[in-house]
C-alpha cells in the first residue's frame, strides 16, 4: 500500500505545476498561440497527473486515457474497453475527465467553449487552438491577444 | 453539476453517437447531418425546435434517435409528428422496451428496437435493401400487352397494384419505337415517330460498340459468334442504355417471343441476351420473356447482396424409372454427371449468364456463342458452371400478385449446355428437399432469380420490410 502522505505530496505538486501554467498563460502579454500550446500542453498534464514521457502520443482522447488508466493502474486498453457509461447521465470516465478539464479551462480563462467543437477534438494543437480561437473572440476587448 | 456540465458533456456523448452510428452502417446508407434538440427540467417543447427537426427529417428515410434523460415523451411527438421508421440507439436500453411498447401500442410509425450497434447496422442494410425496391424504375419494351408476355403469363398480374405495395415504378416504351432507335437517326425522324426526338445510336456510340465487341472477342476463351452479329447484339445493348438513361430507369425487360414473332429481330439479326447478360453483369436487373417479376426479384438479390444476380427457367430434375426425366436445355452428357447422385436436383437456365456471378469483383472465363442455330445471330455469354461447384445458391421470386416471396437454397453441382448454341447454358443444383422446393416455388412461377451466397435471412427481413409473405421450402 503506498503511503499515503506521498500521494497528497503528488497531488499537491500536480496542482502546483498546473497553477503555474496557468497563471503563466493569463500573464503572458502579448500572448501567443506557440506560447499557448506549450502552456496549455503542460497545464493539462498536469491536470491528468502526466508527464511527457506519460504521454502516448499528441492524441487528447489517448492521453486521457492514459491518465485515467494510470490512476486506476490498469491498462490503456482495458480503460478503452470497459469506460462504457456508468451513470444515468450516460457519460464515460473519459468523457467526465474531458468536461471537467474544459470547465477547469472556461473558468481559468474566463471564456465559454464552444460545446459542438469541443467534442471534435482529436489532438492538443486542436485544444489549443479552440481555446485561442475562443480567447479571440471572447477576450478582444481586453487587448491581451 | 456544475453550471455548463450538461452543455459540454452531451456533445461528447452526440459525438460518440454519430461515430457509432457511422462505424455500424453498411455501405450504401447515408448517414446526414443530425439535428439536436435540447430540453431542461422546465420540460420545454419549442415550435421552433420542430422547424429544426421538420427540415431535417423530411428528407430522410430512418431517424435514429439519441434519447437521453426525459426525452421519452418528445420521441412519441416526434413519431406522431413524422411517422418515419425509427430506431433508439442502442445505447438507451431503459428508453428502448419504454418507446417500442408506448409507439408500438399507438401505431404511430415503424419502430425497431435493437440491443446492439451491429443489428443496428444489419437493419440499416436492409432499409437500404427496401428503399433499392422503392426506387426500381422498370423499362418496359412492351408489344402486345403492356403486363403479360405471350410467354412469361407468371409475372406481375398488375403493375398498378405492384407500384401500390412497392412503390416500384414502370416506364414503358413500344418495341417498335426501341428498335427504330437502333439505327442511326434521319432528318425525316424514325419510321414510328416521324419528326419527334429520338434517342438514336449515333457515330460516338457505334465507336464504343466496336471497342467493346473486340474487348469482348479478345477476352473470351471461346467465339463461336460473327463479329457482325455481336456488333448487332451490343446495338441493342447501348439502344437499351441510353432509353433508360432517358428515362431514370434502372431496370429492364423486353417481351423475347412477342418481339421475335414481329420478325424484325431476324431482319436485324440480333437478340436480347447479350443486353441482359451486360446490364446484369454491371448490377443492373434485366431479365428475358419480360418477366418484370423477375427482374424485381433480381433487385432484390441486387440490393441485399450487392452482386450482380443469373436467372432462368427452374424446374425440378426429377428421376423415373431409373431415368432424368427430360428437361430443355438438360443434356445426356450433363445428366451423366449426376447420377452418381441424383436425389433432389434441379436446374436454371437461360442464356443470360455473364462474368460476374462466381465473383462479383472480377471476371471470369467466359465463350461467346450465338443464339439462331442456322442463320448464327443474337450473341450470348457462356459461364462454365462446373467451376461453381460446391457453391450455395440463394434464390427468389415474388408471386404474380406481389404479396409473397420465395426464398430458397441450393448448392451448385454442376453446368450444363456451355458448348451448344441458343438458350442451352445451364446450372444443376441440389435442393434440401425436391418435393417441398417444388411446392413452394409453385407460389410464385417459373424463372427464378439466383446469387452466391446464402442472403436467406437478408431477404426475409426485406420480404417483412416490404410487408409481404414469405414462402420457403
Amino acid at each position: 500500500m503506498q503511503d499515503t502522505s506521498k500521494i497528497v505530496e503528488l497531488i499537491l505538486s500536480f496542482n502546483t505545476a498546473a497553477t503555474q501554467e496557468m497563471a503563466l498563460i493569463k500573464s503572458a502579454n502579448p500572448l501567443t498561440l506557440p506560447f499557448l500550446h506549450e502552456h496549455l500542453y503542460n497545464f493539462v498534464l498536469a491536470k491528468f497527473m502526466m508527464t511527457k514521457d506519460d504521454c502516448p502520443n499528441d492524441n487528447f482522447t489517448d492521453i486521457a486515457n492514459a491518465s485515467l488508466a494510470k490512476s486506476m493502474k490498469i491498462s490503456p486498453e482495458l480503460v478503452k474497453e470497459f469506460d462504457n457509461a456508468k451513470s444515468c447521465s450516460g457519460t464515460s470516465s473519459v468523457m467526465a475527465k474531458k468536461v471537467l478539464l474544459f470547465l477547469k479551462i472556461q473558468k481559468e480563462l474566463d471564456i465559454i467553449l464552444p460545446a459542438e467543437r469541443s467534442a471534435k477534438i482529436k489532438t492538443m494543437s486542436d485544444l489549443s487552438d479552440m481555446v485561442w480561437d475562443t480567447l479571440q473572440e471572447q477576450h478582444t476587448k481586453g487587448g491581451k491577444i | 453539476m456544475q453550471v455548463g456540465y450538461d452543455r459540454l458533456a452531451n456533445e461528447q456523448k452526440n459525438e460518440e453517437f454519430m461515430e457509432k452510428l457511422k462505424q455500424c452502417a453498411p455501405e450504401g446508407v447515408n448517414i446526414m447531418e443530425p439535428v439536436k434538440g435540447s430540453r431542461t427540467d422546465d420540460w420545454d417543447n419549442d415550435e421552433e425546435m420542430w422547424e429544426r427537426f421538420r427540415s431535417a427529417i423530411i428528407p430522410a428515410d430512418f431517424l435514429v434517435i439519441f434519447c437521453d434523460i426525459g426525452v421519452d415523451e418528445l420521441t412519441i411527438e416526434l413519431c406522431q409528428r413524422f411517422r418515419k421508421p425509427i430506431a433508439i440507439t442502442p445505447m438507451s436500453a431503459y428508453s428502448t422496451p419504454t418507446l417500442a411498447a408506448a409507439v408500438g401500442s399507438r401505431k404511430l410509425c415503424e419502430f425497431y428496437p435493437f440491443m446492439r450497434w451491429s443489428d443496428l447496422g444489419y437493419h440499416l442494410g436492409i432499409m437500404r435493401a427496401r428503399k433499392v425496391i422503392q426506387n426500381t424504375r422498370i423499362l418496359l419494351a412492351s408489344r402486345m400487352n403492356s403486363q403479360v408476355s405471350k410467354s412469361a403469363v407468371d409475372t406481375f398480374i398488375s403493375h398498378d397494384s405492384v407500384t401500390n405495395k412497392l412503390g416500384v415504378q414502370f416506364r414503358y416504351v413500344n418495341i417498335h419505337e426501341l428498335l427504330d432507335d437502333m439505327a442511326p437517326a434521319t432528318d425525316e425522324g424514325n419510321y414510328t415517330t416521324p419528326g419527334r426526338k429520338t434517342w438514336n445510336i449515333n457515330e460516338n456510340d457505334m465507336a464504343e460498340i466496336e471497342k467493346l465487341a473486340d474487348e469482348l472477342m479478345s477476352g473470351a476463351v471461346e467465339v463461336c459468334v460473327e463479329r457482325k452479329y455481336l456488333i448487332n447484339s451490343l446495338i441493342a445493348y447501348y439502344t437499351v442504355k441510353k432509353r433508360m438513361d432517358s428515362l431514370d430507369c434502372n431496370a429492364f425487360t423486353a417481351p423475347c417471343p412477342d418481339v421475335c414473332s414481329t420478325r424484325r429481330v431476324n431482319n436485324m439479326q440480333f437478340t436480347f441476351c447479350l443486353t441482359h447478360t451486360l446490364l446484369t453483369e454491371e448490377g443492373i436487373a434485366s431479365c428475358c420473356e419480360y418477366d418484370v417479376d423477375a427482374v424485381l426479384s433480381e433487385q432484390a438479390l441486387i440490393a441485399v447482396s450487392g452482386k450482380s444476380p443469373y436467372m432462368g427457367n427452374t424446374s425440378p430434375l426429377p428421376m423415373e424409372n431409373g431415368k432424368f426425366q427430360w428437361r430443355f436445355g438438360s443434356t445426356d452428357e450433363g445428366q451423366s454427371k449426376l447420377m452418381a447422385n441424383p436425389e433432389n436436383i434441379y436446374l436454371m437456365q437461360h442464356s443470360v449468364a455473364h462474368r460476374r456471378i462466381s465473383d462479383s469483383t472480377k471476371n471470369s472465363p467466359y465463350a461467346l456463342r450465338h443464339f439462331a442455330y442456322d442463320q448464327g445471330f443474337g450473341a450470348v455469354m457462356r459461364h462454365d458452371f462446373d467451376k461453381d461447384a460446391g457453391q450455395t445458391m440463394t434464390m427468389c421470386r415474388f408471386s404474380p400478385d406481389g404479396q409473397k416471396l420465395f426464398i430458397g437454397t441450393g448448392t451448385v453441382i454442376c453446368g450444363d449446355g456451355y458448348d451448344l448454341d441458343n438458350c442451352n447454358n445451364l446450372v444443376y443444383f441440389r435442393v434440401a428437399d425436391q418435393y417441398r422446393f417444388f411446392n413452394a416455388q409453385n407460389n410464385v412461377g417459373n424463372h427464378l432469380t439466383m446469387v452466391y451466397g446464402d442472403y436467406t435471412q437478408q431477404l426475409r427481413d426485406l420480404a417483412k420490410a416490404l410487408n409481404v409473405e414469405v414462402v420457403e421450402p
